[in-house]
């Protein structure tokens, strides 16, 4: 079954536990600048942890003319470094900030979910992040996430 | 080099010069980081030991450690040193948060300030943009004013470390807090920096943090972190209740001290306690950077001390809570929040209010001189002192120099609760015999984090020791003050060491930085830490008479509760630490042991 | 799938797909100036020449253009006649363009000395085109080739600043040797002659992107008031209200 990433902002403590083990992971380095989760600590002791969500409708992808961008198997999309061209389109186009480019790279990165096994989760002290078959109870969850974001997006136009 | 980063940044604030240099390797791997390796840059640089601490010759450093920024069991930790202005001792500070971790993302492991600033400043550091910026505007205004102007003048995702008023107008116990609600709190580092002109360092880095080992590295954090999720310290009471679980358990140990050290137990302390913090005033806990304890307690409080932000930690609920007869934990919150925005170090301040509201009693001090009512339990007039004292009005003018040359001034310095003129934490010496040592021998005065032996007293960890013998104390104490010594420079928390010891520490620090470190090695590295504190301390006059606690804890028996008729045996537990330490009787590290450790008398 | 030779090793692949993609795929190296993955190939470097054996015929040909789409067809990366024709190749780029760094290794590998002519300005591009076919994939057309032989060069239409750049910059990040170069200073970015306009991030100050590129993507004005990472820090902050009230 597919597997989802789900993000429980209540149960965050706001260690970063999650960004160190991405840029380590992913660049081989201690790196919260380059990771692909990024968490925010606001004031009030709320915390908020962030990854691609791997849209439906993906706006990276749609702004993407190479291909470098395509959805894998497992729904998750995700960045071809050979076909990247550096014109930053899916950086410009995403809403919610979750693809980025680096000059070093010449390419640009998401979160790919480690390839079905993310280090965040791997990581994380307090179940914040988790990442579980893809069921009716858990799809409804990362929906409802969604929609959350949604929501918001929709608030933020209108 | 992998674990530091190998670079230093020197900041003469007087000339405004800017240089990086490149770390000294040998140096680190011999004091690790931020505490040890900063006292030794403090050392090496300054020279003259004899340096008053207020003055531009008194260097400033942020130092990390080479596990700060990693995933190392929390790994978020810096120390703030230079030397203290409260006791003459060198003082290293250390701050959780995520400021640490930023410094070594910029490509930092030391910042060191040389120098005063001729007019305010701030440090902006950005990667390998480093700029001193005019802080004009920015003078007057408490931490998180500042911070807030600093992000938007800077980056909204930098780190700000940072001093209220309190630092400006050098209150001898000023704080630098960080992230607005963590602090570097002890010794007056912040009345250090606020001489210096300097209100601020904000940082934002990008970088990354490299590792000698990854995957051997990640193994050693995994099998550390199994220990700390299977202790029920650091996996369920941290969590729960904060460092301030603490306040039942010590008061029925008799340990809790109560106005002013008069007595070890408070009869209203679970109305101060964890448990009614986190049934009432606790929105939620937080972690610092890599830690998965999250002790740190987000609190709101309403009504006449409404506020809101972080804390109180046990020391803070103790300081303003017990220490001065106070059960009301909002108003102990509120001074917390005070504290914090203003600057100000919360043990020191509860304590020197505490020492105050005795003079007050014993009628050395009366209301026509201090502007109001300082009976213990009054507290409206110690959230009232809080804020006199953090801006050196009135009567919180003499607070401003804490306890010690305040009960001096009325001819009583045996009602100030220091050691080495630094107010000593909620421990009281005569329930448990070993903190009274650590207390007496800490190289910068009364402090808890030096070798907490509470933790085998009370908590019984990694054993339990009967607080009341004094036998095992002095090798147990040393054990635990070389231990400290290592994680505090490793850049990783205390409250890890429930937990996990030199082997865990060990693994880490070697798969990080690639030099060999054993538990052994790590013990010996604390060692020689404690050693060139130690010979810092002797170098600029104090002597075996300063390693001592105030008369009352070694001859007024504690008058109630259950440790009823104690009092410290500290003198008795002495010589025999002295003897564990290789120090001749007078507390003088011998010849042998120098060698031993790779030191010099300074 | 189809079966071809490739220096002796069997390799099973698609029909249609380049000889190039086929040895990258079996871990054969071909060297390559102005192949990009992400770009339709064009052979404009030479320098990816293969020996093709097909219908008992051998040539030469392009690795990185060369289809294929049968079975049997023997490939050899690495014969002297191989050789010999990427030398000749990389000593005609390499006096012309004696500091490209790209050029270097390349030139160590096959024993080739820059010659440096008398007469011939060193430069930097060596007409790989890539920057052109970025700039056609991306649909902003705003390079082309101009002129030709030994004047052909790579220009924005007329030599004037073209109207249909947006300042993306892919031509410069595809480009492998550097020529092409571009500056931000203050609120200006500037390439090709022209000077855009940067917008700048309302949250951080950053400034992230041309008002061509965001308009050109499409992107959503309110969503191009914030650089990427404020986008991100204003849609935490929404979540945060969704979950928890303080």
């Amino acid at each position: 079954m597919e597997k989802v990433l789900l993000i429980s902002p209540e149960k965050c403590i706001g260690c970063g536990s999650c960004e160190m083990a991405c840029s380590i992971g992913n660049e081989g380095e201690f790196r919260p600048a380059v990771s692909r989760i990024s968490v925010h600590r606001f004031e009030g002791g709320q915390n908020v942890p962030m990854a691609c969500l791997q849209c439906e409708d993906a706006a990276c992808m749609a702004a993407c003319r190479t291909g470098a961008l395509s959805r894998n198997e497992q729904g998750v999309v995700v960045v071809d470094r050979a076909k990247c061209i550096g014109c930053r389109m899916c950086v410009m186009a995403c809403p919610f900030g979750n693809i980025s480019y680096s000059r070093a790279t010449k390419s640009a990165f998401k979160c790919d979910q480690c390839g079905g096994d993310p280090e965040c989760v791997k990581w994380c002290p307090t179940r914040a992040l988790e990442f579980l078959p893809a069921d009716t109870v858990n799809l409804q969850r990362k929906r409802a996430f969604s929609a959350t974001m949604a929501k918001a997006l929709e608030e933020v136009k209108g | 080099m992998t674990g530091w980063t190998g670079n230093v940044l020197r900041v003469n604030l007087t000339d405004g010069t800017i240089r990086k240099e490149p770390l000294r390797a040998k140096d680190a791997e011999a004091f690790i980081g931020a505490r040890g390796l900063g006292s030794k840059y403090w050392i090496d640089d300054v020279k003259d030991l004899s340096v008053d601490p207020l003055s531009p010759k008194n260097n400033l450093l942020f130092a990390t450690g080479p596990l700060t920024g990693t995933l190392a069991t929390s790994g978020g930790r810096y120390e703030v040193v230079c030397k203290a202005p409260l006791t003459g001792t060198l003082a290293a500070s250390n701050s959780g948060g995520y400021f640490g971790p930023e410094l070594k993302y910029a490509g930092y492991d030391l910042i060191i300030f040389e120098g005063k600033a001729p007019k305010p400043v701030y440090l902006y550091v950005y990667n390998d943009t480093v700029e001193i910026r005019d802080a004009g505007a920015l003078w007057g205004k408490n931490t998180h004013e500042t911070t807030d102007a600093i992000l938007a003048e800077t980056d909204p995702d930098a780190k700000v470390s940072c001093i209220g008023p309190a630092g400006e107008k050098g209150v001898l116990f000023a704080a630098i807090i960080n992230d607005k609600h963590r602090a570097a709190g002890r010794s007056g580092v912040g009345a250090v920096m606020g001489s210096k002109n300097l209100k601020a360092v904000a940082v934002r880095g990008t970088r990354g943090v490299r590792v000698a080992d990854g995957t051997g590295f990640m193994k050693a954090v995994a099998s550390a972190r199994e220990k700390l999720a299977a202790n029920p310290v650091t996996s369920a009471g941290l969590p729960a209740y904060g460092t301030n679980i603490l306040v039942n358990i010590l008061n029925q140990a008799g340990g809790l001290p109560t106005r002013n050290f008069q007595t070890g137990h408070f009869e209203e302390a679970d109305a101060i306690s964890g448990e009614t913090l986190s049934s009432t005033l606790l929105v939620t806990k937080k972690g610092c950077a890599g830690c998965i304890s999250a002790c740190g307690r987000v609190s709101r409080t309403t009504g006449k001390f409404a506020g809101s932000g972080e804390g109180p930690e046990y020391e803070t609920a103790w300081s303003f809570g017990a220490d001065c007869g106070i059960s009301d934990l909002s108003a102990a919150t509120k001074a917390n929040f005070l504290c914090n925005e203003l600057g100000i170090d919360t043990i020191t301040m509860g304590s020197t209010i505490a020492c105050a509201m005795e003079l007050f009693e014993k009628g050395l001090l009366t209301e026509a001189e201090t502007g109001m009512d300082l009976s213990f339990g009054n507290a409206d007039s110690m959230v009232e002192m809080v804020k006199k004292t953090a801006l050196r009005e009135g009567f919180g003018d003499k607070l401003a120099l804490g306890s010690w040359r305040l009960a001096s001034a009325y001819g009583r310095p045996d009602l100030s609760m220091t050691a080495k003129k630094q107010e000593m934490p909620a421990y009281d010496p005569r329930a448990l015999q070993g903190m009274g040592l650590e207390y007496a021998t800490s190289n910068r005065g009364g402090c808890h984090v030096r070798g907490y032996l509470t933790s085998p007293e009370i908590l019984g960890l990694p054993q339990k020791l009967d607080p009341d013998s004094i036998a095992e104390k002095p090798a147990w104490l040393k054990a635990f003050q070389d231990l400290t010594a290592s994680f505090d420079s490793a850049g990783v928390c205390l409250f890890t060491t429930f937990a996990i010891g030199g082997d865990e520490l060990a693994a880490q620090l070697t798969a990080a930085t690639g030099v060999p470190y054993s538990a052994d090695s790590v013990m010996k590295t604390g060692d020689r830490i404690w050693n060139l504190e130690r010979l810092f301390n002797l170098a600029v006059g104090f002597t075996k008479g300063d390693d001592t606690i105030p008369p009352r804890l070694l001859n007024e028996p504690i008058p109630t509760g259950p440790a009823k008729g104690k009092v410290s045996r500290l003198p008795e537990m002495l010589p025999g630490y002295y003897e564990v330490r290789g120090w001749d009787e007078a507390g003088v590290p011998t010849d042998a042991k120098l060698e031993e450790l790779g030191l010099e008398r300074l | 799938m189809i079966e071809i030779t490739i220096d002796g090793q069997t390799v099973s692949v698609e029909p249609g797909t380049t000889l190039l993609k086929a040895a990258r795929a079996a871990g054969i190296e071909i060297p390559t100036l102005c192949a990009h993955e992400g770009l339709p190939p064009e052979g404009n470097c030479r320098l990816c020449s293969v020996e093709v054996t097909e219908r008992g015929k051998t040539r030469l040909a392009m690795s990185c253009m060369y289809p294929a789409n049968r079975d049997g067809l023997v490939v050899r990366t690495d014969t002297d006649r191989v050789r010999t024709a990427r030398r000749f190749v990389l000593q005609m780029l390499a006096d012309r363009n004696p500091k490209a760094p790209a050029l270097r290794s390349l030139c160590e590998e096959y024993g080739v000395t820059p010659s440096a002519p008398e007469g011939v300005e060193p430069e930097l591009c060596i007409r790989c085109g890539r920057c052109v076919r970025a700039c056609e994939t991306n649909g902003t057309n705003a390079l082309s080739f101009a002129g030709r032989g030994w004047e052909r060069e790579v220009t924005p239409p007329f030599h004037e600043a073209s109207e249909d750049c947006i300042g993306c910059l892919s031509c410069a990040e595809v480009c492998p040797t550097g020529r092409i170069t571009w500056e931000e200073k203050g609120r200006k970015r500037s390439i090709w002659g022209r000077a855009f306009d940067m917008v700048e991030c309302e949250r951080c100050h950053d400034r992230y992107a041309t008002l061509e590129q965001l308009r050109f993507t499409g992107t959503d004005p309110e969503t191009a008031r914030l650089c990427p990472r404020c986008r991100k820090t204003l849609q935490q902050g929404r979540i945060r209200l969704g979950n928890r009230e303080l």
